[in-house]
């Protein structure tokens, strides 16, 4: 087991269950030193589960909590190199904001002169040295939770949780805040753990990230490797938008798997996996890759060619999703950059065929 | 559908603006003016078995250069103890519900402390009397255990006796406001504080206490008041030095000295709006009762 200085966090077999519900599965994890990390999964997956018994809000049932090298398993919040952001605007609502940012140092007993100069320093580097004399109630969301990077960063931990920060701002200044937030990272130069079910915003800010779902730890990566390669069906279920086909392994050789989904079969590398003839696997492949053909152009030997029946287009803006049945009835989508091309191009019903790089298919053991 | 006719809409609008004017009146008729007129009445001039109308200070020489002064400012002080000590032992109390109980138990919770209104107010407070009285249940337990060798006999028909009546009357009303007070303080806050190392005793000044200052403060007027105008205590558990404004009053009735009763009231009323203006100037009551966002 790794045990050198540059994990931030290490996370053995740690399980939490509330009465018969397992909230969190015997999860194994670590982070880097340093490192953005964020937990991705949809709502109730155990990912804030995970983060609260980081921070020490809650006890673990099962398995061991290591920050820098140190059980901190049974230790109270305050006891840990952590410090939270939460959710919701929370901030105490009688103090200023100077005040909030600047209550964990009065805690500590310091000097009213080197909190007023490390709270100043706080304000400068959060971007809100002219609000320092309003009230919670007098900010915007974003200045608020501006006000509570500060109060966490202020205390100058090795490790800042994040519980869902940018869930109750609107999509645009979320989108900012994204940005700044990892740039404010990459400033201070601490571990940042941040919880988020929206997949966009994990993307932008994380050097790598884990999905968690069910209460597993699904996979871990970096955002590149997890859009890109996801090992689990889950994952390319749950990032990006893939189709994803559902098979048996007919043959094993060296030009790579071959899956017979029924109505046709595909070709494609294992990356590795170790896979038998026989076994029962998915396969993916991005929507974006996915071409759309008129019946009888001619692709290359290189692409997947699949015949399909044409059923939609939804325009989405930037992107157009064109939907099409395969023949066992389920949707196939192929995503393209809206180029203005005529709505009508193609009729529902129109015999089309789809094709896409071989290689970039996906092979899914679990 | 058509519109209706103008007519119609205009009274429907007089109508209105009647509706939101009932609460002055109310007000007007049930508070103001019976406030106004006993400092009326409290200048009239005294007779047989009434009062006439007049212009005599009488009552209030009456008043300021008697034992009623002493009686009233003692029980000012009695009042302060009884809040003091009402939100030392409900306080906490209410903190606990609103911690510690699950939400959806809170509210069946507090219903408890209803059960002693259901019986009547001067039961409650004479069952005291066999618990409190020389011969008492304390007293005797605690000559059993030999805690004591004599008999305790300043908690009954003492000061230290109405205290204790005022502050078992007055508690469920603390607990009750406390409650109610909890309400503004937000459940984020104590993980804040769990998070940034605070203790309890920090978390108590620091956060609940000035998130929660208005309903404490409303609970300690309503005790303060109480603990002023309620006759029943005092005359119940009171004795010659343990009479407050209400039982002044209620004296005066008994002797037909109506305006006197007039001006005790008036005085009474007058302390408070004083009180509550020197407070209004030091806290700024503005500030702590608006709520907070």
């Amino acid at each position: 087991m790794n045990e050198d200085t540059n994990t931030a966090v290490q996370v053995i077999g740690l399980s939490k269950n509330y009465g018969d519900v397992q909230a969190l599965r015997g999860v194994d994890l670590s982070i880097a030193a340093g490192e953005y990390f964020a937990l991705l999964g949809p709502s109730g997956g155990g990912k804030t589960t995970l983060l609260r018994l980081l921070g020490g809000f809650i006890r673990p049932s099962a398995g061991q909590i290591l920050l820098h090298g140190q059980d901190v398993s049974e230790q109270p919040p305050n006891h840990r190199p952590t410090s939270m952001v939460f959710q919701s605007f929370a901030l105490f609502p009688h103090m200023t904001v100077a005040q909030n940012v600047g209550y964990g140092l009065r805690l500590r007993k310091l000097p009213g002169a080197e909190i007023a100069e490390r709270v100043g320093a706080m304000l400068d580097l959060v971007g809100l040295s002219d609000l320092a004399d309003r009230m919670p109630h007098a900010l915007s969301g974003g200045q608020q939770q501006r006000v509570q990077l500060g109060r966490s960063l202020v205390l100058e931990t090795d490790i800042l949780l994040l519980d869902e920060p940018l869930a109750a701002l609107d999509a645009k200044l979320r989108k900012d805040m994204c940005l700044e937030l990892k740039h404010l990272q990459e400033q201070v130069g601490i571990t940042f753990i941040h919880v988020t079910h929206n997949q966009e915003e994990a993307m932008t800010v994380a050097d790598s990230m884990a999905i968690i779902a069910d209460g597993e730890l699904i996979e871990t990566g970096t955002p590149r490797a997890l859009y890109e390669t996801p090992r689990r069906r889950f994952t390319a279920d749950f990032i990006g938008e893939n189709n994803i086909f559902t098979g048996r392994v007919s043959a094993v050789n060296d030009d790579g798997v071959e899956v017979d989904l029924g109505y046709a079969k595909l070709t494609l590398n294992a990356d590795g996996q170790a896979v038998t003839t026989g076994d029962d696997v998915a396969v993916s492949i991005r929507s974006e890759l996915v071409e759309l053909l008129a019946s009888g152009t001619a692709a290359g030997a290189a692409h997947q060619i699949m015949a399909a029946t044409y059923g939609e287009a939804v325009y989405l803006g930037l992107a157009t999703s064109h939907v099409a049945t395969l023949p066992n009835g389920e949707a196939i989508l192929a995503r393209h950059i809206s180029r203005g091309e005529a709505p009508d191009a193609l009729a529902a019903g129109a015999a089309v065929e789809l094709a896409w790089p071989r290689s970039m298919m996906r092979l899914h053991l679990s | 559908m058509s519109p209706l006719p103008l007519s119609r809409l205009r009274w429907q609008r007089a109508a209105a603006k009647a509706l939101f004017l009932s609460p002055i009146v109310f007000m007007v008729l049930f508070f103001a003016l019976p406030l106004a007129l006993t400092v009326v009445w409290s200048v009239f001039e005294r007779t047989m078995f009434w009062m006439k109308p007049g212009f005599t200070l009488f009552s209030y020489e009456n008043f300021f250069f008697s034992a009623r002064l002493e009686n009233f400012l003692g029980s000012m002080m009695h009042s302060s103890v009884s809040v003091v000590v009402a939100f030392l032992f409900g306080f906490p109390v209410a903190v606990f519900i609103r911690r510690r109980i699950p939400q959806v138990a809170q509210h069946r919770v507090i219903l408890l402390f209803i059960l002693p209104f259901m019986v009547s107010e001067i039961i409650r407070i004479f069952a005291l009397r066999p618990v409190l009285q020389r011969t008492g249940l304390v007293n005797s337990v605690l000559l059993e255990l030999g805690i004591i060798t004599e008999p305790i006999t300043a908690i009954l028909y003492t000061p230290m006796g109405v205290i204790i009546g005022e502050v078992l009357s007055f508690l469920p009303f603390i607990v009750f406001a406390g409650f109610l007070a909890m309400e503004a303080v937000p459940k984020y806050v104590f993980e804040i504080c769990d998070d940034l190392g605070a203790r309890p005793h920090r978390v108590f000044i620091d956060v609940i206490l000035p998130l929660a200052a208005p309903g404490i403060f409303a609970g300690a007027v309503f005790i303060f008041v109480n603990g002023l105008g309620v006759a029943l205590l005092p005359n119940i558990l009171g004795g010659p030095g343990a009479v407050n404004a209400g039982l002044i009053a209620t004296q005066a009735i008994s002797a037909l000295d109506f305006p006197l009763a007039m001006a005790v009231n008036a005085i009474m009323m007058t302390t408070l709006l004083g009180l509550l203006y020197i407070g209004h100037r030091l806290f700024d009551l503005t500030r702590i009762l608006t709520p907070i966002n």
